[in-house]
């Protein structure tokens, strides 16, 4: 067996880099995000029936299902069900009463998930893409609370009504919809099964169509029209059809809101509301919240919500007569309110939540049974800045009053509050799960003092040394501030607890997030628990995802790139306010103008020349025929790297190819599973190095970057005859020549233009047998490139990222043979070709990151230290020493064994020092 | 743990003949004496043909389903938090050319080596297979950092030779005075000795940096200097320690 071979090189590499455990869950930080909660798939169930205890589950507009504990907003369980992110979906969250499992429904697949735990249970494929699911109430005869089943309906080609063994997930009965009518909902009351169709008329209006099954054999038993020919333009109207209570509803309007019109299933009587407006605007939007119980009482509110406004009214259904009545009116408030609905046996309950308050009233009356005010450090709620969007409550009922009501409020800004009698709980920055593009800000301070003290070196002397006298008064001002709180700064030092707020060692940068939805999202890497700010950045339609692209321009300053406006917009990243673009001043140390530029238009890759008149084409990357880009990555602007040569074991160098304008392309051929990989040069267009890979898995993630003078890809290969199943890692490094202290052609030249001499760098590779696919590859950067680097790759199997020391992909590692005294040296050994991803290099240690589509690297003002920040769904970030922290005293350095040393030395000085003075002078005084 | 359950192709294949295969994991002390402490987020992958990718998320009962599988030769891995599993290969093929139903096999297989080379046969059956696999070991993220243990510290030859030597320099003369009563040295070598001491400050020290230069670490610490000449060893010892 080989395997005892691996281990022993899994051993060999034992002294690289690791995560240490005191370290673990302090320098590193993440927020488990699951994405913004939907209304409709947001709810507080018992996972357990005896127990009181609930949890609040959720399917996100992301399509992530999990269960937060109320208590803390922990994530108790998650699921990250689908990748393609496409909010639009359709997706369902059920939980049945008393019921130890959650129902989700998402494209085709219906999931049964153990509601405490989130093990599956049971899955099924519906026929097509689901429109609606819902959980089954009613008790078959036996009486026995067995697994409740599920009802799904399906759109499509052959739309049609499955019922679901709880238990199992197997069909029961398939009802198939024939009539080529669109499936719109399922509904069902404790007796009967309903399909709501909607036809097209003729002349494009929507007619509702109600189905009645029989829920034991799924055959239909009752058909009717309900709504005439032209009154709903659009299914847009239809407010709710209300599932599962006592007796379901169906509710829709006019387009001008200007009536109400309410049908109880199964019966024909519609009943028709005036809207009453209470003299403001007519409401913009009509809502309807009902129990999801059939055992509650059949009462329902309407909530409506008007530009400025917000009111509702409450209705009771008679379950006997099908009667609809209206019961009483929730009073109109300015500013938005959301209105969600508990249930406590046969009670129900509504809660409403307001920019200050909280009221809670039973159905039957309009009385108000708790009132709380929200506790005013609920900064973004109560200064206004964000309002409720919607809200999921549960109220604790004692008696006839209800003592405390909980209730999930999702907030404009993106974040996810809880609210326990007005008082908030727990906040989750649910916004971030949105992050479309995320970018590192330059320090602003730091940048401040470098330009006062490069003034005072341009200025004439006398000039500077006002300047500079000015600068020290200023300074010595701030020193009785300084000495107030250096006696905490000591402790603070000394003990290891919190920080002064000063970022000497540049771990605080501003990270600005840009997520679809619009918004602008600060969070500073030094305290990752809360947002620093967020804002709306720009007003998108309904359903578009804004495109964006976050840059750091200037310290202190981010620019953001989106296909709204032409031009760049600049955002201060400590206050997110918005600034012209006369006031960025660019910053010096990154290139501002190229000569040559290069662009991907049209699936085609083109680099260009800047001239008076327009772009000039350069180069053109011609593709061969059924040739497509599959990705290009340049090497980073901010690269910086120490020494142009690797010192080899016997004090000899190797030059390496370095050269600022080189990108790797990857391309594929259309019906052929094959891969080519280019390493460009961006300036002339030459092809330096090129690859082709055959039997390519093309649905699995390829990842490429490129750093320095090497790079890195990854993919799935299928077997050959010669070559294994599974995937690959390749690195590759290019030098100037491969003779030590030889620098090949360029050896003469001062000056070297690529477009003039066309000298090819010799490439060296690797490949790697990896244990999984790496979706997304990153290298770290450090302030100097002195230190090593690490390649970051993102395992989205097992929802971690590795940190590849480089020195263990090194391509010079020695093939089939033991490294030679000089390659010891230098650090290489024996090349295997197994490549197995120690745990220790595992960033995220035990923590599980979801859906990270990138990962972004910044150096602190330690060269030691590589700042990491990985967004996508969650967002994870940490500080990496890849070289160790070679300038910076660890947790490791114990300060009490230091200064008990010194005072133990001490000691020992003082009780020591008489007795040598003693014995010195009596050896000059005593005499035999 | 993207639970992309089952690939496009697979609602099709249901129709044709498919297998089904079960993987469960028993309780396997003392890796996971309990396999219901394995987090949700386990899962397993079959890698097919390009392009064939199953993953089946853990079950209530410590298993993973795979209800339909076409013919084709797949790759198993399991991931989970903080078990590793070893890698498997499946195969799945048409028995005979009459009978539609097909052969499921699952062996051990190695990277880095060809597909070909398959290791011990883990379990056969005919379109529905269930089979046991127990994880190799957890995982340990975690670097421990070498703390302060004193007896290790008092352990080490260097901090042992200076012990020593502190030793001698203090109980030496200690010694040489109460010789007679402690030792019973000979009264010609006391005399010796402490001709030795009264020789001055000047020639102490050079005769101590004398013996810093010809140091006989490896006779010192064989006590080859206790039998030769006793004068030295306090010096040389001396000597030893500063020379740290």
């Amino acid at each position: 067996m080989l395997l005892p071979i691996y281990a022993a090189v899994v051993l060999l590499l034992r002294p690289a880099l690791a995560v240490f455990a005191d370290e673990a869950w302090t320098v590193d930080y993440h927020h488990a995000l699951l994405g913004l909660p939907k209304q409709s798939t947001t709810f507080f169930h018992r996972p357990d029936p005896n127990s009181r205890a609930s949890l609040i589950y959720t399917l996100s507009e992301q399509g992530v299902i999990g269960a937060v504990n109320p208590r803390d907003g922990a994530v108790v369980w998650r699921h990250l069900l689908n990748s393609t992110n496409d909010a639009s979906q359709p997706s369902f969250l059920r939980a049945g009463d008393a019921q130890d499992a959650v129902v989700s429904g998402l494209g085709g697949q219906v999931t049964a998930f153990s509601a405490a735990d989130g093990r599956v249970d049971w899955q099924h494929i519906a026929p097509d893409a689901l429109v609606d699911l819902e959980i089954l109430e009613l008790e078959d005869g036996r009486g026995t609370p067995g697994a409740k089943d599920t009802l799904c309906m399906s759109a499509g080609q052959h739309p049609s009504v499955q019922r679901l063994d709880g238990a199992t997930g197997a069909v029961k009965w398939e009802h198939k919809i024939e009539s080529g009518d669109m499936p719109y909902q399922v509904s069902a009351s404790t007796t009967e099964v309903f399909a709501i169709l909607l036809h097209k008329t003729v002349l494009g209006y929507v007619k509702i169509n109600v189905v009645t099954l029989d829920p034991v054999t799924g055959r239909k038993t009752d058909e009717y029209t309900l709504s005439s020919e032209n009154e709903l333009a659009t299914a847009a109207t239809i407010v709710a059809v209300g599932a599962n209570s006592a007796s379901p509803i169906i509710a829709w309007t006019d387009s001008a809101y200007k009536t109400l019109r309410i049908n109880v299933i199964g019966k024909k009587a519609i009943v028709d509301f005036p809207i009453n407006t209470l003299g403001g605007r007519p409401p913009q939007r009509v809502a309807l919240h009902a129990p999801y119980l059939t055992t509650s009482l059949a009462h329902f509110l309407v909530h409506y919500q008007s530009l400025d406004a917000d009111w509702a009214e409450v209705y009771h259904v008679d379950v006997k007569n099908g009667r609809i009545e209206k019961a009483y009116d929730l009073p109109k408030i300015e500013g938005r309110s959301s209105f969600s609905t508990s249930t406590n046996g046969a009670n129900v309950y509504f809660t409403r939540v307001t920019k200050d308050h909280v009221f809670t009233v039973a159905s039957t009356s309009h009385g108000i049974l708790g009132r709380w005010n929200v506790d005013s450090t609920t900064s973004s709620l109560t200064d206004g800045t964000a309002r409720p969007v919607h809200a999921a409550s549960e109220v604790s009922v004692k008696g006839e009053s209800v003592s405390a009501v909980r209730s999930a409020v999702l907030l404009s800004s993106g974040e996810w509050l809880l609210l326990r009698d007005g008082s908030p709980q727990w906040t989750r920055p649910e916004i971030l799960a949105g992050t479309v593009s995320a970018a590192f800000a330059l320090p602003s301070e730091v940048s401040d003092l470098v330009n006062e003290l490069q003034e005072e070196a341009h200025s004439n002397p006398v000039s500077a040394y006002v300047h500079r006298i000015t600068r020290h008064i200023g300074d010595i001002q701030k020193l009785p501030l300084l000495l107030a709180a250096l006696p905490q700064r000591f402790v603070h030092g000394f003990l290891g607890t919190g920080s002064d707020g000063s970022d000497t060692f540049g771990f605080h940068k501003i990270i600005v997030s840009a997520t679809s939805d619009g918004h602008l999202v600060a969070v500073n890497a030094g305290r990752p628990s809360d947002v620093l700010w967020s804002s709306a950045a720009v007003i998108l339609s309904s359903g578009q995802v804004w495109n964006a692209r976050v840059e750091s321009a200037a310290p202190g300053i981010v620019r953001v790139l989106d296909d709204i406006s032409p031009m760049p917009t600049f955002f201060n990243a400590s206050t997110g306010a918005a600034i012209g673009e006369d006031e960025v001043t660019s910053d010096a140390a990154l290139p501002t103008s190229v000569e040559v530029d290069f662009t991907l238009k049209d699936g085609q890759l083109y680099g260009t020349t800047a001239s008076q008149s327009g772009h000039n084409e350069l180069w053109h990357f011609g593709l061969q025929k059924g040739e497509t880009i599959l990705s290009l990555t340049p090497r980073p602007v901010n690269d910086p790297v120490a020494s142009i040569g690797k010192v080899l074991g016997d004090r000899k160098v190797l030059y390496k190819y370095l050269n600022p304008n080189l990108a790797l392309l990857a391309t594929t051929y259309a019906g052929q599973s094959r891969l080519s990989i280019y390493v460009l040069n961006t300036v002339s267009g030459a092809i330096l190095y090129s690859n082709s890979h055959q039997n390519i898995d093309l649905a699995a993630p390829i990842a490429a970057t490129l750093s320095e003078n090497w790079f890195a890809y990854s993919y799935t290969a299928e077997s050959t005859s010669t070559a294994p199943k599974g995937h690959q890692l390749v690195v590759g490094e290019l030098f100037e020549s491969l003779t030590s202290n030889d620098r090949g052609l360029l050896n003469a030249a001062t000056n070297v233009s690529s477009l003039a001499s066309s000298t090819q760098p010799l490439t060296l590779t690797q490949t790697y047998h990896i244990p999984e696919s790496i979706s997304k590859m990153s290298v770290t950067q450090t302030r100097q490139g002195i230190t090593s680097r690490q390649l970051l790759a993102v395992l989205a199997d097992s929802n971690a990222i590795v940190g590849i020391p480089r020195g263990v992909i090194d391509p010079r590692r020695p093939v089939n043979r033991e490294p030679t005294k000089d390659e010891q040296m230098e650090g290489l050994f024996r090349y295997t070709p197994v490549l197995d991803f120690d745990p220790k290099w595992y960033l995220n240690h035990r923590r599980e990151i979801l859906g990270v589509k990138d990962v972004i690297t910044s150096p602190a003002i330690l060269e030691s230290t590589s700042l990491v920040y990985a967004y996508g769904l969650d967002v994870f970030g940490t500080r990496l020493n890849p070289s160790f922290n070679f300038d910076m005293l660890g947790k490791d350095f114990n300060k009490f064994q230091m200064l008990a040393t010194v005072a133990a030395l001490a000691v020992a000085t003082f009780v020591v020092a008489p007795l040598v003075q003693r014995k010195q002078i009596n050896q000059r005084w005593q005499f035999a | 743990m993207r639970l992309l359950f089952l690939a496009a192709a697979l609602g099709f294949a249901q129709a044709i003949s498919a297998a089904k295969l079960t993987i469960s994991i028993p309780p396997s002390p003392p890796v996971l004496p309990n396999p219901a402490t394995l987090p949700s987020s386990t899962h397993a992958v079959l890698l097919g043909s390009p392009g064939i990718k199953h993953t089946a998320p853990l079950r209530r009962d410590n298993t993973f389903v795979f209800p339909s599988l076409a013919a084709d030769s797949y790759l198993l891995t399991i991931y989970s938090r903080d078990h590793a599993f070893a890698p498997y290969r499946v195969d799945i093929t048409e028995a005979a050319a009459a009978s539609a139903q097909q052969d499921v096999n699952i062996w051990w297989t190695y990277r880095g080596n060809e597909w070909s080379n398959k290791g011990p046969l883990l379990g056969s059956g005919q379109d529905d297979l269930r089979v046991e696999i127990r994880p190799t070991g957890m995982k340990d993220f975690y670097q421990q950092r070498g703390g302060f243990n004193l007896v290790g510290f008092l352990k080490s030859p260097m901090i042992l030779m200076g012990l020593v030597s502190v030793v001698m320099i203090f109980g030496m003369p200690y010694l040489m005075e109460n010789s007679e009563a402690l030792l019973d040295l000979d009264p010609e070598t006391k005399k010796e000795f402490e001709e030795m001491q009264k020789s001055g400050p000047t020639a102490q020290a050079s005769s101590a940096v004398d013996s810093i230069q010809n140091f006989d670490l490896a006779g010192f610490l064989s006590g080859k200097s206790a039998s030769s000449s006793g004068a030295a060893t306090p010096a040389a010892a001396g000597g030893g320690a500063k020379k740290r």
